[in-house]
């Protein structure tokens, strides 16, 4: 589904809009809702920073940034989408949860592409992540200072 | 019986009195036709009314002479007490720094001292680099390069678009807000 995104649109609605042209950026506040494909980004403000005629990067913010894709849900207090390299980077308590599984931590980055999935913890800071097969009880959450997960 | 003697047009005094009196109306009634506002070119055929004329091409300029406004329109007519020019089916150009300025719009209207030209219905706008404005009203003061409309506003950039209701826009400073009820969409 992420390689047909790619392919996809960007649609923003929002309450208003900031253009600047010469900077190619355009600003959107207000209930802003940010789809592409099975993405949907719910934010207070979004900022689309152009180069040419592509975008090159989303920048969202809010109380928290909300992120939906497929059965996957994120959040944080800031999101970064970088169409062109496929990433989304949520940071500020950030939290993405699939079905039962949930990461949390300082910074998770996505990668849409390879799905995959890193996390960053705050210094001095555990990772915390919950992951449960089919049946069992709740695992032990994994510790360090980074971890990825599949 | 009469002979018939040389005819004498049977003009009698009267009738003298009543021309003379037309002829006096007129002279004291006559007004040279005023000027269609400050240096505006006015060309294109002359028709019956208040300068209405047809197929009208209005110029507007500097004070160092270069062109600050032209605009083509089918029908327009100066309103004196309005001080405006109205156009009809009117397309305007105005050369900018950063590139000019074109407009087209069913009607229009330019004020004469400000210049401020007021676009009604199919309204379409192109500026620099390459970006065109769709909408039924706009206000455009040229002096400042600022462009608002209360209206729906549709902002298109090859693909992509960006619409809502209510607009402002700084040409000089090259940016657009559009107030409420904002889409956009970005071509993949």
């Amino acid at each position: 589904a992420e390689k047909r995104a790619a392919a996809e649109p960007i649609e923003v609605s929002a309450d208003s809009l900031q253009v600047d042209e010469r900077a190619q950026r355009a600003t959107y506040t207000g209930n802003v809702v940010v789809h592409r494909g099975d993405l949907t980004i719910n934010a207070d403000r979004v900022l689309i920073q152009g180069s040419g005629k592509a975008v090159q990067r989303i920048v969202a913010t809010g109380n928290p940034v909300r992120l939906r894709q497929a059965d996957r849900r994120g959040d944080g207090q800031q999101l970064v989408y970088e169409p062109g390299q496929e990433r989304i980077t949520l940071s500020g308590n950030a939290h993405i949860r699939q079905e039962s599984n949930e990461l949390a931590g300082e910074r998770i980055t996505y990668l849409l592409r390879e799905q995959r999935t890193e996390v960053t913890g705050k210094s001095g800071q555990r990772v915390k992540s919950i992951f449960y097969s089919s049946g069992d009880a709740a695992l032990p959450g994994q510790g360090g200072q980074a971890g990825s997960s599949r | 019986m009469r002979l018939p003697g040389p005819s004498i047009p049977a003009f009698s005094p009267a009738a003298l009195l009543t021309i003379l009196a037309l002829l006096l109306i007129l002279v004291l009634t006559w007004q040279e036709p005023q000027p269609v506002g400050p240096n505006l070119d006015w060309g294109g055929s002359l028709q019956s009314g208040d300068l209405a004329v047809e197929n009208v091409r209005l110029s507007q300029y500097r004070v160092d002479g270069s062109l600050e406004f032209h605009a083509e329109a089918a029908q327009a007519y100066h309103d004196p007490q309005a001080g405006a020019t109205f156009l009809y089916k009117l397309r305007a150009l105005r050369p900018q720094a950063g590139g000019p300025v074109a407009m087209q719009a069913t009607g229009g209207r330019v004020q004469d001292d400000s210049g401020i030209v007021s676009l009604y219905q199919s309204v379409r706008v192109q500026m620099a680099p390459d970006y065109h404005a769709e909408t039924d009203m706009l206000r455009y003061d040229p002096r400042a390069g600022l462009m608002t409309s209360p209206s729906a506003v549709r902002l298109i950039r090859g693909d992509d678009w960006m619409s809502g209701v209510g607009m402002r826009m700084s040409i000089p400073a090259g940016t657009a807000q559009l107030l409420s009820q904002v889409r956009a969409y970005y071509a993949p």
